[in-house]
C-alpha cells in the first residue's frame, strides 16, 4: 500500500477544504494535502456555473468554477498537494485510509479537516407519498447532469423547496427550454435569498407558492405529474385546495444534512440536533487529533467543518 | 423457438423453479414481461424466512413454508446471498394479547415448528431492550430469518442460466396454445415458443395466464403493502422481527433488521383491485407510525430513507395453490403465492419439478450440474489486502461511486456484464444497493447514468429506471 505523510490531511476539496489547507499552509503547516473524491478540485462549485460569487472575496462577478479556480491557484501556488479520484474510506487516528484506481493510499497525518460538505434531503427523508418514477431529482443532482454532464433531466418542472439552488435551477431549466411550473416553498416566507427570488423566478415569471407543498407524486415509469397543496399553521396539507400540476419532473430543494460518517466512523461526537460535530466555541473538535495545531495563535481560522451556502 | 419447458415469470418462485429444472436434462426458458429477473411482489416485502410457524395448519402453504425454512442454510451458501437466523419475538402486552399466546404456540405446534418457545417479558427485553416495557410476555421463534431477497432471485436465476436456462426479460405471455388436452406453446409479443409443458408462476397476473388455457376458477386481487426503510444509523434499532399478536382483521405490522441493517417498518395490508397501484399514501404510512409505537415505542421514523410499496398476489378464494388438470397435459398452475412466497420459493422449485416429473416429464440428471453461483465480489465487504488485490484485477473497483454504500465503479461494470445483466438503475440497485443509502441516489444516480451508458452503447436519454418510459434525461442541452 502507498503511504504518505502529511501534517495536515483535508478531507474533502470544495471551497472549505481549499480555504482550510491554503490557510494551514499559510500558518506554517509543512505539507498539507488536500484529498478529492472528485476528479477536480473545487466541489459544488464546479457545478454552479452561474455568476455571482467572488463579490465579497475578490471584488468581481465570478461563476463558480472560475471561483474555485482561484481558490484552487492559491492553494497550489502555497504548496498544497492533491490527491484526487480518491475516496476516504476510513479516519483513523493517525492516517486516512483512501480508495484510488491505483490502489489503497494510506496518508498519515497529525491534522485532519473534515470538509466533506453536505448531502441533499430527499424524497424519502420528507415522505411524500405517492408511486416512485423516474423524474424525481433533487436539485444538486438536476444540476450535475445539467452543468457538468450536459444532459437535461425534463421538459416541465415543479420545483419543491425555495431554496437556492432550487430557484437557480429554475432558471437554469428555463434557459434550457423547459417549463417550470411553480415553485412550491412549504414555510410562509422564502427559504433563500430574496436576490434569487428576483433573478431567478420573478424575471422569468415563473410562480412561487409560499405555504403550499407537494402531497402526492403521480406517474408510473416516469412523473405525469404532482399534487400541490395549500398547508395549514402546523404545515398539514389543507386537502380541498390540493391541485393537480402535470409534469415530468419533480426537483427538490429541501435541505441539505452534513456529509458524517467519517467523523463517525472516527469516533468524532455528533450532534443530535445539527446531525453535525460537537465542536466547542472556535468550531474546534473536543478531540485533539482533529483539532488544527498549526500554530496556537491562528489555529482558530482554520474551520474544521464549514457549512456553506450558495451566494 | 423451440424449448421443453417454459416457465412463466421471473419471480422468486420462477426463477427457483427454473433452478430446479436445470439440474434435469430439459432445455428451459423463463418469460417476464418485467426488464429484470425479480418479479413484482418478490422484490418489495418484508425480506423474511418464514417458519410457517402461523400458516394454516394442513394447507400446502404450511407444509411449503414449514419444508423451505431449512433449505436457506444451503441454499444460501451455494448461490452466495446474505442470509442471517436473527429469529423473531412476537410479545403480548395487553391480558388479552397475552390470553392468546397458548393458541398460538399450538398452531406453531400443529405445523410441525416445535422450536417456538415461551419467553417472559424480562426475558424479552433482555434480548430486544427497545421493546414496549409493558411487555408480559412472548413467543419467540428462533428459525424466523432475513434475506437479501432481490439478492436470492438474481442467485436463483444466474445459477440457472450457468447451467443451459434461457431468460426471456421484456417478453409478455400473450397467448398459451394447446391441441388435443396437451400444451404445445406459448405465444408473446416477441415470437412464439414451442413447448410441452408450462408453469404458470406469473404471481400477480398468474389469473390471467391461467385465463389463456381456461383454468382461471379464481381471481386475483393486490394487496397492497406498505414499509418504511430506516436510516442504518438511526438510534433505536431491533436485534429480531418484532411481530404483533395477530388480530381476527390483521397479521399487523412488524419491525425489523435488514440483512444490510437497515431497520423494515410495516406493512400496510390494503385490498385494491389496480394491479399496477405501486404508490404510498399519506394514510398508510401515518398507519405503520401508530401501529409499530406500541411494538417500539421509541422507534425513529424521521430515520426514514425511503418509503415502498408492495403488492401481494391475493386469490380469491384463498389459498396457495399448484394444480395440474387431468385435461391439460404439460400445464401446472401456481396460484395464492403470497407474502409466503419468498420463503415458499425454495420448496417450490422442488414441488414444481417432481409434479412435472409425477405427471410424466422426463428425468434424467445431469451430471455437469453447477450447483454454486458466487455475487459479485464486494468492496465494502473486503479487507485492505482484498481491496488492493480487487483494485489490481480491474482499477474501476478503486473508484467509489456511491458513497452512502461504498459501491465501485467496478461492481457496477460486473453487474452490467453478468450473465444476467443488470440494465436499468433499479437493476443495479437491487444488486449492488448502489442509491439504496441515505442519499437515495443523489450523489451516485448522475454517475450510473453515465456508466450504463458507456456499458450499454447508448445515448444517456435511452438509459431507464427500471421499465420501458422510466427515462431519466430527455437528451443533451442547448
Amino acid at each position: 500500500m502507498k503511504v504518505l505523510s502529511y501534517d495536515v490531511a483535508v478531507i474533502g476539496g470544495g471551497p472549505a477544504g481549499l480555504a482550510a489547507a491554503q490557510t494551514a499552509k499559510e500558518n506554517g503547516a509543512q505539507r498539507v494535502i488536500i484529498v478529492e473524491r472528485d476528479t477536480a478540485l473545487g466541489g459544488i462549485l464546479q457545478q454552479c456555473i452561474h455568476p455571482g460569487f467572488g463579490l465579497t472575496y475578490f471584488k468581481e462577478e465570478l461563476t463558480g468554477p472560475e471561483y474555485a479556480a482561484r481558490f484552487e491557484e492559491k492553494a497550489l501556488a502555497a504548496g498544497v498537494d492533491k490527491l484526487l479520484d480518491a475516496m476516504v474510506l476510513e479516519v483513523g487516528k493517525s492516517a486516512l485510509l483512501c480508495s484510488t484506481t491505483e490502489g489503497l493510499v494510506r496518508v498519515e497525518y497529525k491534522s485532519a479537516v473534515l470538509a466533506m460538505g453536505c448531502r441533499e434531503r430527499t424524497r424519502g427523508n420528507i415522505r411524500i407519498p405517492g408511486t416512485r418514477p423516474a423524474g424525481i431529482f433533487t436539485a444538486g443532482a438536476a444540476q450535475r447532469l445539467i452543468n457538468r454532464q450536459n444532459l437535461m433531466v425534463g421538459k416541465q418542472v415543479v420545483i419543491l423547496g425555495s431554496g437556492d439552488i432550487g430557484m437557480i435551477m429554475a432558471r437554469r431549466l428555463t434557459l434550457e427550454g423547459a417549463q417550470v411550473k411553480a415553485v412550491v416553498e412549504i414555510m410562509p416566507y422564502l427559504a433563500g435569498l430574496t436576490r434569487n427570488r428576483v433573478q431567478c423566478l420573478d424575471d422569468f415569471g415563473i410562480p412561487l407558492l409560499l405555504s403550499h407543498t407537494v402531497t402526492r407524486i403521480v406517474g408510473k415509469e416516469r412523473v405525469e405529474g404532482v399534487y400541490v397543496a395549500a398547508v395549514d399553521e402546523n404545515k398539514r396539507p389543507i386537502s380541498e385546495t390540493e391541485e393537480f400540476f402535470p409534469c415530468d419532473t419533480l426537483l427538490l430543494s429541501v435541505g441539505l444534512l452534513p456529509e458524517n460518517e467519517l467523523s463517525k466512523g472516527a469516533g468524532v461526537k455528533m450532534c443530535p440536533v445539527t446531525n453535525g460535530p460537537v465542536v466547542n466555541q472556535l468550531s474546534r473538535l473536543p478531540f485533539r487529533r482533529f483539532s488544527p495545531p498549526v500554530t496556537s495563535s491562528t489555529s482558530t481560522t482554520l474551520p474544521t467543518t464549514f457549512r456553506w451556502r450558495a451566494p | 423457438m423451440k424449448t421443453d419447458v417454459v416457465v412463466i415469470g421471473a419471480g422468486a418462485v420462477g426463477c427457483a423453479v427454473a433452478r430446479e429444472l436445470s439440474k434435469l436434462k430439459l432445455s428451459v426458458v423463463v418469460v417476464d414481461k418485467n426488464e429484470d429477473v425479480g418479479g413484482d411482489a418478490s422484490k418489495s416485502n418484508s425480506a423474511i424466512i418464514h417458519t410457517g410457524y402461523d400458516a394454516s395448519p394442513g394447507t400446502l402453504e404450511s407444509r411449503l413454508v414449514v419444508a423451505a425454512n431449512p433449505m436457506y442454510d444451503r441454499i444460501s451458501r451455494d448461490l452466495d446471498v446474505p442470509f442471517s437466523r436473527i429469529g423473531a419475538i412476537l410479545p403480548a402486552f395487553t391480558d388479552e394479547q397475552f390470553e392468546k399466546l397458548p393458541f398460538l404456540k399450538e398452531k406453531a405446534f400443529d405445523n410441525r415448528v416445535y422450536d417456538v418457545e415461551y419467553l417472559t417479558g424480562e426475558q424479552l427485553l433482555a434480548i430486544e431492550p427497545n421493546l414496549n416495557p409493558e411487555v408480559k410476555g412472548g413467543l419467540y421463534i428462533p428459525r424466523e430469518s432475513i434475506i437479501d431477497p432481490f439478492l436470492l432471485v438474481v442467485a436463483y436465476a444466474e445459477n440457472a442460466q450457468q447451467n443451459g436456462v434461457n431468460f426471456l426479460l421484456s417478453t409478455k405471455v400473450v397467448d398459451i396454445t394447446t391441441a388435443g388436452g396437451k400444451i404445445t406453446g406459448v405465444k408473446t409479443d416477441a415470437g412464439d415458443i414451442e413447448c410441452d409443458y408450462v408453469v404458470n408462476a406469473a404471481g400477480l397476473y398468474c389469473d390471467e395466464i391461467a385465463s389463456y388455457v381456461g383454468k382461471n376458477d379464481y381471481y386475483v386481487n393486490p394487496r397492497k403493502g406498505q414499509f418504511y426503510i430506516l436510516d442504518k444509523n438511526t438510534s433505536v434499532k431491533v436485534n429480531h422481527i418484532v411481530l404483533p399478536i395477530p388480530t381476527k382483521l390483521t397479521k399487523g405490522k412488524l419491525m425489523c433488521p435488514t440483512v444490510h441493517g437497515n431497520m423494515l417498518v410495516g406493512p400496510t395490508a390494503e385490498d385494491l383491485d389496480d394491479k399496477t397501484d405501486k404508490s404510498t399514501t399519506a394514510e398508510g404510512l401515518d398507519s405503520i407510525a401508530a401501529d409499530v409505537r406500541k411494538l417500539i415505542p421509541g422507534v425513529r421514523l424521521n430515520d426514514t430513507i425511503t418509503q415502498y410499496c408492495g403488492l401481494r398476489p391475493n386469490r380469491n378464494p384463498e389459498g396457495l395453490h399448484v394444480d395440474v388438470y387431468d385435461d391439460l397435459y404439460g400445464y401446472v398452475n401456481l396460484s395464492g403465492v403470497r407474502s409466503t412466497g419468498l420463503t415458499a420459493s425454495a420448496a417450490l422449485g422442488v414441488y414444481v419439478t417432481q409434479t412435472l416429473i409425477r405427471m410424466g416429464m422426463p428425468a434424467e440428471y445431469k451430471t455437469d450440474f453447477i450447483a454454486t453461483r458466487k455475487g459479485i465480489p464486494s468492496f465494502h465487504k473486503a479487507n485492505d489486502e482484498q481491496k488492493e488485490e480487487l483494485i489490481r484485477q480491474n482499477p474501476l473497483y478503486g473508484r467509489v461511486i456511491c458513497r452512502c454504500e461504498t459501491i465501485t465503479e467496478g461492481e457496477i461494470v460486473e453487474a452490467i456484464r453478468r450473465p444476467i445483466p443488470a440494465r436499468s438503475i433499479d437493476a443495479i440497485k437491487r444488486r449492488l444497493r448502489a442509491g439504496m443509502g441515505r442519499c437515495h441516489g443523489g450523489f451516485c444516480r448522475p454517475k450510473v447514468i453515465e456508466i450504463l451508458a458507456r456499458e450499454l452503447g447508448v445515448p444517456a436519454e435511452e438509459v431507464l429506471k427500471n421499465q420501458k418510459g422510466s427515462y431519466l434525461v430527455t437528451g443533451r442541452v442547448k
